[in-house]
Order: structure tokens, then C-alpha cells, then sequence
């Protein structure tokens, strides 16, 4: 199937330091209160972090659903630390087909007002039927990052007035992921070592069931 | 209550910028203690209101009468102040008054 591209981009700045907007950046599942004029419910799915790592998790695999103005889409979205401020983050939108990139980057400016750019490097495909609306996507992007970002202003003042008085409250992920919470649930498991002949007979095999 | 109060050793006392119309206020006891002070129809409700997650300042949902984070949606039981999130199980509750625009907040067990 033909796919159409947009590619573009959206600048942000914020006035306080690019620490604490990193801090709020690193914060995905905040989206559903603090920005719930464009998003409506967040779902942790999957959170991997490499043990030998800087960040406090390295993937994350989630699901949402996106406001646009009056409508609703529902997302899957994998994003990744790639290294300190910058994400890179896809996003699929199963009803309408899009796939979007995002590459986040965060600058340190010179100027005292605006200390931290937000700079958002965005590529979007989507079937080619979606194509003449590619203007109204590339508005909607920029308004919902827009909105996004001036309602991150008051969680980073937040946490600056924290800071100055010497009450730290680390980045830390609030819920449990549903890889977590399910898979810990399962009851087979193969008896002996990777690599090894593992033939088990079926009838040893124990699943607890519940309904 | 009010004679048990009013014998009670102030351990916190912070001066009202205004009253409090009938919406919770915050008021910062100490440098490290930030407080929800909501007003009850007899005498107020005092609690932490810095969430123990991130520092958010939690909110009073007047409808359900629960404590909430903004930021993240834990949300604290309004009389217990616990919550179902297995880390960040409570939220500490404060006895005090407002007597003539001052925030005095007593000693525990007094």
C-alpha cells in the first residue's frame, strides 16, 4: 500500500532549566491528568531497563488515546531513551493507519527567559487517502505539543520550588506495567537450564486455571 | 474536641495570607512541610498535601471528599488518607484550627 510522509518539526521553549524538563519529559504516564485536553487514559504495557544503564528505564511500550480537538484515537507507542535529552518514540494509530515518529531533543538556549528549546522532530506516514489532510495534521501536532508543553510549565515550577528547598523526590514510574502485573501470573515453566534437552512429559506439565 | 484543642501545645503557627471561603488552601508549616488545610462544616481537615511519588501538591475532590495527585492520579481516601497504590500506601493528617486568621497546628498525641 502507498504511504504518504509529513515531516516537520515543532519548538517549544520553556523557562525553567533543561534538568527539570527533562525530568517531566522522562514522565510519560502523567499524560492522562496533567495533559487531559489531549490525552484520555494511559496504559503501561512494558518497561524494560538495561541493568547496566544511566536511565531510569530504557523502553517503554504503552498505549493512550490521543485528543484532537473532538476526537479520540487510540495509540500504541514504543519509545526509547537514546541518550540524555533525547527520546525517540513511535506511534501507531490502528483506526486511521498512521505511524509516527518522534525524535525529542531537548537545547540549552542563551537566553535567561527561555533557558531550555523543546525541539520536536516529527515524521508522520499515513495512507495515501489521509494525504490532503497532511495541513491539518502538521496543525494539529503543533497545537497539541503547544498545549502540552504550557501545561508542563507548572510541574517543573513545582518541582524547581522542591528543589530550593531541598525536597527531592526522584523520577520514578508510578504504575506497574501490565507485562509485569500479568506475566508474573504465569505457572509453567520449562524445568531445566536453557540449551539443555528440556522434554517434559505433557502430563507433568501444571497450568492453574481460574475463571 | 474543641476543649482537647484548645489545651493542646501548638507545635506549627503560620499567619493566613487570607481566609480560607470555603476552599482549601495550602500553607507551608516549615521549609519541608506543605500542608492542605479544607474546610470542614465544623473546624478544618489538615493534611500533607506534597505526594509522596513525585511532590506534586495534592488536590481536595470536594465531590468524593478524596485527596488526589494531578500529576498521576494516585488518589488518598478522604478520612483514612490511604490509598490502594502498594508504594505510596498513606499520607500523614495534621490537628489543628484557624483561630483569628493564624493556622495552628498542634503537637501529635497532645
Amino acid at each position: 500500500m502507498r504511504k504518504s510522509q509529513l515531516h516537520t518539526e515543532v519548538r517549544n521553549y520553556s523557562r525553567y532549566s533543561i534538568d527539570l524538563v527533562w525530568d517531566n519529559a522522562k514522565d510519560l504516564e502523567h499524560v492522562a491528568y496533567l495533559h487531559s485536553n489531549t490525552n484520555k487514559e494511559f496504559k503501561l504495557l512494558y518497561v524494560g531497563q538495561d541493568p547496566t544503564g544511566k536511565h531510569e528505564y530504557d523502553v517503554m511500550i504503552y498505549r493512550t488515546k490521543r485528543r484532537f480537538y473532538f476526537l479520540n484515537f487510540e495509540t500504541f507507542g514504543f519509545r526509547r531513551i537514546m541518550s540524555k535529552y533525547q527520546i525517540h518514540q513511535l506511534e501507531y494509530i490502528p483506526l486511521l493507519g498512521i505511524t509516527t515518529a518522534l525524535n525529542s531533543l531537548l537545547y540549552r538556549t542563551n537566553e535567561s527567559e527561555h533557558p531550555t528549546l523543546m525541539l520536536d522532530e516529527v515524521i508522520m506516514e499515513m495512507p495515501m487517502f489521509l494525504a490532503p489532510l497532511k495541513g491539518y495534521f502538521a496543525h494539529a501536532l503543533k497545537r497539541h505539543t503547544t498545549i502540552q508543553c504550557s501545561e508542563d510549565e507548572p510541574f517543573r515550577a513545582r518541582r524547581l520550588q522542591l528543589k530550593e528547598k531541598n525536597i527531592f523526590f526522584p523520577f520514578s514510574i508510578f504504575n506497574k506495567s501490565q507485562w509485569s502485573e500479568l506475566t508474573s501470573q504465569f505457572s509453567a515453566s520449562l524445568p531445566i537450564a536453557e540449551g539443555q534437552d528440556h522434554h517434559v512429559p505433557a502430563e507433568k506439565i501444571l497450568v492453574s486455571s481460574t475463571y | 474536641m474543641a476543649s482537647d484543642l484548645s489545651r493542646a501545645k501548638v507545635k506549627y503557627r503560620v499567619k493566613l495570607e487570607a481566609p480560607l471561603n470555603g476552599r482549601p488552601i495550602h500553607v507551608w508549616l516549615t521549609d519541608k512541610i506543605e500542608v492542605m488545610v479544607v474546610p470542614l462544616e465544623q473546624g478544618v481537615k489538615i493534611v500533607s498535601s506534597i505526594c509522596p511519588h513525585m511532590g506534586a501538591q495534592l488536590s481536595w475532590n470536594e465531590k468524593t471528599g478524596e485527596v488526589s495527585c494531578p500529576w498521576h492520579g494516585l488518589v488518598f481516601e478522604g478520612k483514612s488518607l490511604k490509598s490502594c497504590h502498594p508504594r505510596y500506601r498513606k499520607i500523614s493528617e495534621f490537628e489543628g484550627a484557624i483561630i483569628e486568621g493564624e493556622l495552628l497546628v498542634y503537637e501529635a498525641n497532645a
